[in-house]
């Protein structure tokens, strides 16, 4: 038997190599807000910074990453500052098995409000 | 040898005429060419499109808005809403919901101050597609004395709003 007549054995090989869970990390969620108010109202501002993260079961190699910022220097109106951020994440079933894991949800939120009494002195 | 070759040539006949002139071979049930949805009936159709199935199909999605309050005096200065990215970006920026200019890739930048008006609040709708969906899309709005950015990744959609609130 000539020993190239084992190719014909690669193409029912393939598709079991091909089967195999491959090593991928669970799926991650970065969300981070920072919200700055530094103005002459004396009203302190309204800081609002709503997450809803979704993610079912076990989840592999997707990510979603949201960075925001919002600054308001000076004025002496009132502040408002909202912030709604919604993820929804969906990993690869079929590669989920075994390599998956719980999604890691990292969020972060900072907030700050100062009141600066000498912008309003500006006009 | 003279048996291969008339078995051959029926074969090549019967697969001319299945391609030439379906109609011919309707009756042989064997022989007829449907879709693949024909030959599953409601409930094995059901079975294969179950939820898990349709939602791997559905990529991860984020939606992202904020308000902001702008100073009325402030209306006649530039207030200028940037995209910036270096992924393939097909999409739009939609102010009061009309179309108002296109984004591709690189960056685009729109002066909203014409957009606002006093005791008013002004929707931005920053919409579209990028890929690869690992790359990232920042958006940036700046006017006097307030600033915002936006960096969003990993979903392969944007979706965004800015409310602008002027007092």
């Amino acid at each position: 038997m000539k020993p190239l007549n084992f190719l014909w054995g690669l193409p029912v090989l393939l598709p079991l190599v091909a089967l195999a869970p491959s090593a991928s990390a669970q799926c991650v969620v970065a969300d981070v807000s920072i919200q700055a108010a530094i103005t002459g109202s004396e009203e302190p501002a309204e800081q609002t910074n709503d997450v809803d993260i979704e993610s079912d079961g076990s989840c592999v190699g997707n990510t979603s990453v949201s960075t925001n910022r919002q600054i308001q220097v000076g004025g002496t109106e009132p502040v408002r500052q909202e912030r709604q951020s919604r993820h929804r994440l969906q990993g690869d079933p079929s590669e989920a098995e075994g390599s998956g894991g719980p999604t890691v949800t990292v969020p972060v939120e900072v907030q700050v409000d100062v009141y600066n009494p000498a912008e309003r002195l500006r006009r | 040898m003279d048996k291969q070759r008339c078995l051959l040539s029926i074969g090549v006949l019967l697969g001319m005429l299945m391609a030439v002139s379906p109609p011919t071979i309707a009756h042989f049930s064997f022989l007829s060419q449907g879709g693949w949805e024909t030959l599953l009936s409601a409930d094995q159709l059901g079975e294969i499109l179950t939820l898990d199935f349709v939602k791997s199909m559905v990529q991860s999605s984020q939606r992202q808005s904020n308000i902001m309050t702008l100073d009325r005096a402030n209306l006649n200065k530039p207030h200028e809403l940037v995209v910036t990215t270096s992924a393939n970006l097909e999409g739009q920026i939609e102010i009061d919901g009309e179309v108002v200019t296109s984004l591709d890739r690189g960056t685009t930048t729109l002066d909203v101050a014409p957009y606002l008006s006093a005791a008013k609040t002004t929707r931005i709708n920053v919409t579209g597609t990028y890929s690869p969906s690992t790359a990232s899309v920042t958006l940036q709005f700046e006017g006097p004395g307030v600033s915002m950015s936006q960096q969003s990744s990993g979903s392969g959609r944007l979706e965004y709003q800015l409310n602008l609130e002027v007092d």
